[in-house]
């Protein structure tokens, strides 16, 4: 990706030629405000300085308007103003010389003053060639002129037409370097969940945006971005997994099913005996819905997202039926069943999973514990977190084995004899995860301890 | 389809020859698109000797259980364009109380929940046990059921105050647990009737997953102990494949 091709840069680019507009306009109004004022004051002078020659000819006469006007001529050059005087035929009678020539150049109006701008091509200073003329014709036909240098127009005009440019060429390049930053700045955070998707959708969602350094808006997005992610790698394996499993432990079962079916079909037999194999084939069956539920179970649990209407749940109470629930089972098995609880534990939650849980963990230590063994269940406060534990004195977990009960199938060979389906801790750490309960196996020393440590409510 | 509803048949016949009784015939209306699974269905409640009719569509279905009179309806919850959770909320709005069992594929806590605060009166997620939905059906046959709140429920020579809390066999008090008593109290409430271990879970512990365990026959043998032990005439019976049933004669 481009800088130039960044919203942020072209924003800056669109600001810049508003801000040059708007600069260009204020200049300009400036220039022409200035402009008039300088105009009217200059023709103010022109006008003043008429009115005092008109003065001087109405009381003292036009010899006296000579001697005044080639006064003025002599000592006003160094203010720029220049003045003559020539008779009614514009023959030059006193003063500056040029001048008188330029007369004949001004269209007189019918008015007592005559204001002009006029070029005087003579003037050796280039800056002072353009002269505002005002020439009053007397009664007696003669022609009183003054003019001044426009030197401070034009300097004005320059002065305004070197500003404008430097104002222009610097708010551009300053728009383009802030935009040009700006858009590097945005790029780099954009440039980086860019890549970051990329390498996740190219690694079915395993790989992960890096963070910036910076916590930023970019930082929120990529964490968001970051959780989505997850759900999506999260949602995708429980989906394969459960495709997998389905395909590996339901065809074996299924099969069995359609032989026994098949079999029995290859001869007739007695009702008697078309009866137990219908039997065996309801409980094939049974089992193979109880399989495909468990399945269905953890991938829910999976799927799932904590709820906002979860009530919270009083594990006390819920793990004290749970234990009335099963300790007649391990009495039945001569087992001692202990409870120890902590009274008002609560956790958000879903009370069924919750319960599904627990009796999972104990079904598994009554189920796997000789007769006459030891079988506990706690729940007590660490660091403000309930922990369930449910601990027996069985044949435990192996250390190495630990991660790979928790995956679905999976039996430990001394456990192939019992019945079960080997979805039960899977389903315990799913439903674990989704409560944001840590699930631990522990060694009993002899025996297994499992606990479920939640966050505190 | 033959074969299937062949083979249909022996599942009846196993179930049927283990006590399976249906004293109470019924009219039922069955909601559900699938008209295999709906044929299965209606052949094994009418060879149960229900009377069972038919409607493949929620719209029909609405219809057949605005204007006829049914004991119960068996209701699909997804049915072609409508939810049948819309056709229990049309009915309650009219004011049918029809007992209302609802089938599902969808078996989650929350689905489950929906189904119950829309009206209806019982649940039965796919693929369930056929004596599972037996069973439920019959537990919800509004004929047989004490309308009014009673005080005693009783059996043959068993007694049960649900005031005191008494328990007793031909006039010998029996000590019973909570628990103990709200188990007989849901066979005593359904003595004749079959009742499976996914309804006494239910509806005495107020669980509904699957136990991988045989945590329920513990309970009721322990209570067989109570009740039965040194009478002659057994009361809680075990239903192979299906679940217990209290009753008098075996």
């Amino acid at each position: 990706m481009k800088i130039t091709n960044t919203t942020v840069f072209r924003m800056a680019v669109q600001f810049a030629v508003v801000f040059e507009a708007i600069t260009i306009m204020a200049l300009l109004t400036v220039y022409y405000t200035t402009l008039l004022e300088l105009q009217n004051q200059m023709d103010g002078e022109l006008r003043l300085e008429l009115g005092q020659l008109a003065d001087a000819y109405q009381s003292e006469g036009i010899d006296k308007l000579e001697d005044i006007i080639n006064q003025r001529e002599q000592y006003g050059e160094h203010l720029r103003h220049f003045y003559a005087l020539t008779d009614s035929g514009k023959n030059r009678i006193a003063g500056n010389e040029l001048l008188s020539k330029l007369l004949a150049s001004v269209e007189l109006d019918k008015s007592e003053m005559t204001f002009q701008d006029i070029s005087s091509p003579g003037a050796s200073e280039e800056h002072e060639n353009l002269l505002r003329i005002a020439v009053m014709v007397l009664p007696s036909g003669h022609h009183t002129i003054v003019a001044q240098t426009q030197g401070s127009i034009i300097e004005l005009r320059e002065h305004t037409f070197i500003t404008l440019l430097i104002a222009v060429v610097a708010t551009l390049f300053l728009a383009l370097l802030s935009g040009a930053y700006m858009g590097r700045v945005v790029l780099s955070g954009v440039r980086r969940i860019d890549e970051g998707m990329d390498q996740a959708i190219a690694s079915n969602f395993t790989k992960k945006i890096a963070l910036p350094a910076k916590n930023d808006e970019f930082m929120s997005l990529t964490l968001k971005l970051n959780l989505m992610l997850d759900r999506i790698e999260r949602l995708l394996i429980g989906m394969r997994q459960v495709t997998d499993n389905v395909a590996h432990d339901l065809r074996s079962p299924l099969t069995r099913l359609r032989s026994r079916l098949e079999v029995t079909l290859l001869k007739s037999r007695s009702e008697k005996e078309y009866r137990e194999i219908m039997a065996q084939v309801v409980d094939d069956a049974g089992e193979l819905i109880s399989t495909f539920n468990a399945l269905l179970s953890i991938a829910q649990a999976e799927a799932k997202v904590q709820r906002d209407d979860w009530a919270p749940i009083d594990l006390s109470q819920l793990l004290e039926e749970l234990a009335e629930l099963y300790a007649v089972v391990a009495e039945d098995k001569a087992q001692s069943f202990e409870l120890i609880v902590a009274a008002n534990a609560t956790v958000q939650g879903d009370r069924q999973l919750l319960a599904q849980a627990v009796s999972n963990l104990l079904e598994n230590a009554i189920k796997y514990t000789e007769a006459r063994g030891d079988i506990k269940i706690t729940l007590t406060m660490q660091d403000q977190q309930p922990v369930i534990t449910v601990s027996d004195n069985g044949p435990g977990i192996p250390a190495s084995d630990k991660e790979r009960v928790l995956e679905r199938f999976q039996r430990l060979d001394a456990a192939r004899s019992s019945p079960g389906n080997g979805l039960g801790l899977s389903l315990v750490n799913a439903i674990a995860k989704l409560h944001d309960a840590t699930l631990s196996l522990n060694d009993n020393k002899p025996g297994l301890r499992v606990s479920l440590i939640f966050k505190r409510d | 389809m033959e074969r299937c509803s062949r083979s249909f048949d022996r599942i009846l016949v196993y179930v049927s020859t283990d006590k399976w009784r249906y004293d109470i015939p019924m009219r039922i209306l069955i909601i559900e698109d699938d008209k295999d699974a709906a044929a299965f269905m209606m052949k094994g409640l009418s060879e149960s000797g229900h009377t069972v009719d038919h409607a493949a569509d929620g719209k029909f279905g609405l219809g057949q259980a605005l204007t006829e009179d049914y004991d119960l309806l068996v209701v699909d919850r997804m049915l072609p364009g409508r939810d049948g959770l819309s056709i229990i909320t049309a009915l309650r709005a009219a004011d049918i109380t029809t007992p209302v069992l609802i089938l599902s594929a969808l078996g989650q806590v929350d689905d489950r929940v929906a189904g119950l605060k829309a009206g209806g009166d019982d649940y039965l997620t796919k693929p369930y046990a056929f004596s599972e939905l037996l069973a439920r059906i019959d537990a919800l046959s509004r004929r047989s059921a004490p309308v009014q709140e009673v005080n005693r429920l009783s059996l043959a020579d068993l007694e049960m105050n649900l005031i005191t809390h008494r328990v007793s066999r031909g006039g010998v008090e029996i000590s019973l647990q909570p628990r103990e008593f709200r188990l007989l109290e849901c066979l005593l409430r359904n003595s004749d009737k079959v009742v499976t271990r996914t309804m006494l879970l239910e509806k005495v512990w107020d669980y509904n997953f699957d136990p991988q365990t045989n945590v329920i026959d513990v309970h009721i043998s322990r209570l067989r102990n109570k009740i039965d032990k040194n009478h002659n005439v057994k009361l809680l019976h075990t239903i192979r494949g299906a679940g217990y049933s209290l009753r008098e004669n075996n």
